[in-house]
């Protein structure tokens, strides 16, 4: 990842794809909107018109989960037109004939008609992206779809063939997870004590937990607890993962408010807020770190998460490797490198930028990749390696197909639930916290649904009525806004909302998860991280939306 | 429209480039004095301690802020000007967690589930009940099922990290199923 402050002052051209800094991440927005008082064109590639759409010099709509279509469309006609940066082809890229092959059934005409997206637009956007110094700054939208990493696998193929990687202010960022996972944190010290037992274990993929939980035979799983996190709000086809913990023995919820993971839990345990308890948490897009330090001590009863895991340990017998007494600060110490001066990071002192050793400035302007090739590989051997060894959808190159449940990809189904769910990031909660706070509340209001006025009057829906947004899995009932900003045939239903409130999103979604690897139940003995990938498709998701029958 | 000129960056400009725009690592950021006295709702509060701290919300902005802190209460909470990327503001979420720390409608102690699971019925527990009730259940199912028959579910509630390393170890030990991968 290139970092904000250098990418934004040296950049030409920005694309902003499938990424709203005004719901998520709102600082960044300052630095963008500073680059578009200096002249740089901002173009913004999201179905949704986001605040930072409404700010672009382009907007590109295209139809939930067909970014892949765009990237590929754009590549073509950057080639055919001779646009591409022939000498950054030869010198740092693999497989470019086999995509120029690949990519040429995707004229302008095709790719406006998949995308939704017109043609002289795409032109536009990917002519202004080519000749300049560019950038693309990547969000998680169009990867929450079971076509996701080839989206992001074209777009990043779209930076390389035009030399746009590894130049200040030239690159693609899509949110890779920076220092945290490049050993700036020593998790297998704290993790995997040295002179421990510790046997290799079964894995379990969070992006399916609820098949998993269904799904674990040998031996089943009968005790879950669950923290920092809302397995029955978050998590797809609620109904499916409520089948499964009533079946558990133990259901211990570690919260700070009644969720609904607390209300189903056999125990329920009174948590700390960041701020009554230690940590570290480095970015994933900036470079600076301040550890938090408690400011005020645990509220009423509530117990450090760290104390209660520890006390847990000691319960459970390993009293060797939960010492009492030992402090939030000694834990942070043993997970940090031991040539980092913790102090300098730490109240009254920090923020610092991390040790440039764990997370680069200006990452591969050597030109050099940690790929077999060496090279950014448009033909990826890594997939192709990966695919003889594990079942899934491996292309090599990046392909596009409809998303499995989308009005394209199962026109059948589209018959009886023919609206496109798309569910976005709410900008006044993080998924569902802060809903319980009453200011947030009355800003945020009762849960909405989006939808077109095309396709609200052709229901008889009028702005503001109460509706049931339904398919077969489930309903969610809230009020429609009915927006003419919105696409015709797509739904907007912000996650987060919490199952007891009627409008959980969740409730009408299938427990698919999407990425190159099929993982079955998602029970697994190996996994890598970088190239199985892995997240839940939410934006896969056909509906039907109904007056609610009148009380 | 200009072509861009593809050696436009050699390795000595970047570098010059990284040197111009980031300070040095590892070297405190802080510069500004911190406040001793604020205004909550109007009027002046004098005697406050401001703490550093960081948000480990789920957005990744990871924002620098100043805790304002009174007799054991979180007043309230305002960005750190001397964070390079943060710079001196919040989110409207992180400036009304003071509101939501204090919040009455916290889960104050354990609770232990008295009707069916998911009925929503609970009495209060002491720690010890909780945690005795807890190792008892583990202990019953590992010995029934196996260690892997637990699995924690943990994602970005809190986004920091030195609390998973610590489950971490406490699962390892167990022979937990280990959870992975993100969504």
């Amino acid at each position: 990842m290139q970092t904000v402050e250098i990418w934004t002052r040296h950049t030409e051209c920005i694309i902003i794809w499938g990424c709203n800094y005004s719901a998520a991440g709102i600082h960044h927005l300052r630095y963008i909107l500073e680059a578009k008082e200096r002249g740089v064109p901002v173009v913004v590639v999201d179905s949704y018109v986001t605040a930072v759409a409404s700010k672009a010099d382009i907007h590109l709509q295209p139809l939930p989960g067909t970014d892949t279509a765009l990237a590929l469309g754009m590549i073509n006609y950057l080639v055919s037109s001779k646009l591409h940066d022939r000498d950054f082809i030869e010198r740092h890229t693999h497989g470019f004939e086999e995509l120029r092959e690949a990519v040429k059934e995707w004229t302008l005409k095709r790719t406006a008609s998949v995308t939704g997206v017109p043609a002289d637009k795409i032109a536009r956007v990917a002519e202004l992206y080519a000749t300049r110094h560019s950038m693309i700054e990547c969000g998680y939208g169009h990867q929450r779809y079971t076509n996701g990493h080839q989206a992001q696998r074209a777009v990043s193929c779209l930076a390389a063939i035009t030399g746009n990687v590894g130049k200040p202010g030239a690159h693609c960022n899509f949110m890779e997870v920076g220092a945290a996972y490049t050993g700036f944190l020593n998790s297998a010290r704290v993790q995997s004590p040295a002179n421990a037992d510790i046997k290799k274990t079964r894995l379990i993929s969070i992006s399916h937990f609820g098949p998993a939980l269904r799904a674990a035979g040998n031996p089943p799983i009968r005790a879950v607890i669950s923290w920092r996190g809302a397995l029955i709000t978050q998590q797809p086809d609620v109904k499916g993962m409520l089948e499964a913990i009533r079946k558990l023995d133990l259901f211990v919820c570690l919260e700070q408010f009644m969720t609904d993971d607390a209300r189903w839990a056999d125990i329920v345990l009174p948590a700390c807020t960041m701020f009554e308890q230690w940590g570290i948490h480095p970015s994933y897009r900036h470079q600076y770190l301040q550890v938090q330090v408690p400011v005020i001590g645990p509220l009423y009863e509530s117990m450090p998460d760290i104390d209660f895991w520890c006390e847990l340990g000691r319960r459970m017998g390993y009293k060797k490797y939960f010492p009492k007494g030992k402090t939030g600060l000694d834990w942070l110490k043993e997970l940090l490198p031991r040539d980092f001066d913790i102090k300098q990071a730490m109240h009254p002192k920090g923020p610092v930028r991390m040790p440039e050793r764990f997370c680069l400035p200006v990452p591969h302007m050597s030109g050099r990749f940690s790929t077999p090739t060496g090279k950014i590989e448009l033909f990826s051997v890594m997939y192709e390696e990966r695919g003889k060894k594990f079942p899934g959808e491996w292309s090599p190159l990046p392909v596009y197909y409809p998303p499995v449940e989308s009005r394209a990809g199962d026109p059948k189904r589209a018959r009886k639930y023919p609206l496109h769910l798309t569910s976005q990031h709410p900008p006044y909660r993080t998924h569902s916290q802060f809903y319980t706070i009453p200011y947030i509340y009355e800003i945020d209001g009762p849960p909405w649904v989006g939808m077109s006025r095309a396709d609200a009057e052709a229901r008889g829906i009028k702005d503001g009525d109460r509706v049931r947004v339904y398919n077969d899995r489930g309903e969610a009932h809230c009020t429609a806004r009915v927006r003419e900003h919105i696409l015709k045939g797509v739904v907007e239903l912000d996650s987060g909302y919490y199952v007891s409130t009627g409008a959980n999103a969740n409730m009408l979604m299938s427990p698919r998860a999407a990425g190159p690897r099929d993982v079955g139940a998602g029970i697994m003995q190996e996994y890598d991280f970088q190239l199985d990938g892995h997240t839940i498709p939410y934006n896969d998701c056909l509906v039907e939306i109904g007056k609610a029958e009148e009380v | 429209m200009a072509l861009k000129t593809k050696a436009a960056f050699p390795d000595e400009r970047v570098r010059q480039i990284i040197e111009d725009e980031t300070p040095r690592p590892a070297v405190s950021l802080a510069r500004t004095p911190l406040p001793k006295k604020t205004t909550v709702n109007g009027t002046t509060v004098e005697g406050v301690k401001v703490i550093k701290t960081a948000c480990s919300h789920n957005c990744y902005d990871t924002c620098g802020v100043l805790a304002y802190v009174k007799d054991g209460r979180l007043l309230k909470l305002e960005g750190d000007p001397d964070h390079p990327i943060t710079r001196g503001t919040l989110c409207v979420k992180t400036y009304t967690y003071p509101r939501r720390v204090h919040s009455d409608d916290r889960v104050k102690y354990p609770l232990m589930k008295t009707g069916k699971r998911g009925e929503g019925k609970f009495k209060r527990i002491s720690w010890d009940e909780a945690l005795d009730h807890i190792c008892k259940k583990l202990m019953r199912v590992r010995e029934k099922y196996g260690s892997e028959a637990l699995v924690e579910y943990c994602y970005s509630g809190n986004r920091e990290f030195l609390g998973k390393n610590v489950s971490g170890r406490f699962l390892n030990l167990f022979g937990a199923s280990k959870l992975v991968g993100s969504f």
